[in-house]
């Protein structure tokens, strides 16, 4: 199901309470699923696939090459995605002039206004195509203050994949509100990314116990595949 | 600062120094009280450790839990002196399908007196008569609740979060209370969970993202700031 990697941060403690009450069989996916990808622009990745302290140089937001090794697997999802019609959803940062949700100052930037516009975009490598929705939010969550519930209601999903970042971001905000939504929520292991390890982990961790299945790469694969066959056959017969 | 260090990777303390939080983000001047999932079934009847505790009670947080309880009555007596708004959140239990799809709820051997007691706010922090209980059947607060009319309607524009889990209700009611724009307050003393490390990396992601993680003594030295011109304007 996924390498259960949180276990490292784990205490003593933690384990044996995991023993007890730990999850340890998927919920389970409907038949109707959509991919969700989250937050999967240039200014967290940089331009260049660099280490993260160097990219931060430029990026500060920067999830270096973590980063681009989730993003590399996402392009292979988006693939399949594509190729079996299942519905692909992409998520970014609204920049209307609404005020951001946290109240810190402005980080200083010496970013020219052309690379911080750049840094807004999508990265090449799962750019969205025509006829794929293109969602801006101006909240952690993609549902928040956006249409995304009456698309996927529209659509009859009853299951939202999820690539992106930040695993303990937008992509965890994301998660607990489809699972509030009754939505089944899956995670991608391979496919999310942050700036902190044990973030990254623990809230893994947390959202498979508590509001998804977070599953590797091949299992989202494999189920995309079976969806995409059971539609070619409704089609044919 | 909180506890969360010991969980950080090398890496993440040297991520921490360049990208953490320096300061606060600050609070305002109308603030109100959260006191969210309190209820017998996360703690128990007895004050037990955790392990004996979830024999009876799979879902407690055990002395930890109690622990925090405790610390959040003393800063409801003192929001309630100051008369700071007070708001309890638990869950619902309409029959409205749950969030989690559980698929394997341990046995208890709960009897239905029981189930019920545990759907109870404990006495130590028990709503008084004029406090708002919202109801809820989602992680967050804010889902499918008044609690947003209610903070609007009173001109709140600071929450200050006590309760369970910090990695669940906890957390969830956070990022939306952020989300609204409202400046959150998680009271570090005041919060518990089922997972040490969940607990601690969520009050790290708190901070850095959503709150500003602070002591029980912050807290009240904060209450006391406000209840105090408040007090003085006969408010």
């Amino acid at each position: 199901m996924n390498s259960r990697g949180w276990e490292r941060f784990f205490t003593e403690r933690d384990r044996q309470h995991d023993a007890i009450l730990g999850k340890r069989e998927p919920k389970g996916f409907g038949g109707r699923p959509a991919l969700l990808l989250i937050d999967i622009y240039y200014s967290v990745l940089g331009l260049a696939r660099e280490p993260i302290f160097e990219s931060m140089k430029t990026w500060p937001g920067s999830t270096g090459l973590e980063g681009w090794a989730a993003v590399d697997k996402t392009a292979e999802l988006l693939a399949v995605a594509r190729d079996n019609g299942i519905p692909v959803i992409h998520v970014k940062g609204l920049h209307s002039g609404i005020k951001p949700w946290i109240h810190r100052k402005p980080r200083p930037s010496n970013l020219p206004e052309e690379l911080a516009l750049k840094g807004r975009e999508i990265v090449d490598e799962v750019k969205p195509i025509d006829g794929e929705l293109v969602i801006e939010k101006s909240a952690p969550s993609a549902f928040m203050g956006t249409p995304l519930l009456y698309h996927l209601t529209s659509l009859g999903i009853d299951t939202v994949i999820c690539c992106g970042e930040t695993t303990s971001g937008c992509v965890r905000a994301t998660v607990v509100d489809g699972a509030t939504h009754r939505f089944r929520m899956g995670v991608v292991e391979e496919c999310v990314f942050d700036r902190t390890e044990a973030s990254h982990w623990m809230n893994l961790y947390d959202m498979n116990q508590k509001y998804a299945d977070v599953i590797f790469l091949e299992t989202a694969k494999a189920y995309f595949e079976q969806v995409g066959a059971a539609k070619k056959a409704a089609a044919a017969g | 600062m909180f506890g969360w260090e010991k969980f950080l990777s090398e890496r993440d303390k040297e991520h921490d120094k360049l990208w953490g939080k320096k300061e606060p983000y600050g609070f305002g001047s109308r603030p109100a009280l959260l006191l969210i999932d309190i209820y017998y079934s996360v703690l128990g009847l007895a004050r037990e450790p955790i392990f004996e505790s979830m024999k009876k009670w799979p879902m407690s947080t055990g002395l930890e839990g109690w622990a925090a309880v405790d610390k959040t009555a003393i800063l409801l007596a003192e929001a309630r002196k100051l008369n700071i708004p007070v708001i309890h959140v638990k869950g619902s239990h309409s029959g409205v399908n749950h969030w989690g799809r559980r698929t394997r709820m341990p046995q208890t051997n709960l009897t239905q007196e029981e189930i019920l007691k545990g759907r109870e706010i404990v006495d130590e922090v028990k709503p008084l008569p004029g406090e708002l209980v919202i109801e809820k059947a989602a992680p967050s607060a804010f889902k499918g609740t008044p609690l947003q009319f209610q903070l609007t309607s009173l001109g709140v524009d600071t929450i200050i979060c006590c309760g369970e889990t910090t990695s669940g209700c906890v957390r969830a009611t956070v990022v939306d209370g952020a989300t609204h724009r409202f400046r959150m307050g998680v009271v570090a003393d005041c919060v518990f969970d089922r997972t040490e490390s969940s607990h601690y990396m969520n009050l790290y992601d708190m901070h850095n993202k959503y709150a500003d993680v602070i002591s029980l003594e912050q807290a009240i030295e904060y209450f006391r700031e406000i209840g105090a011109p408040k007090a003085a304007a006969g408010v």
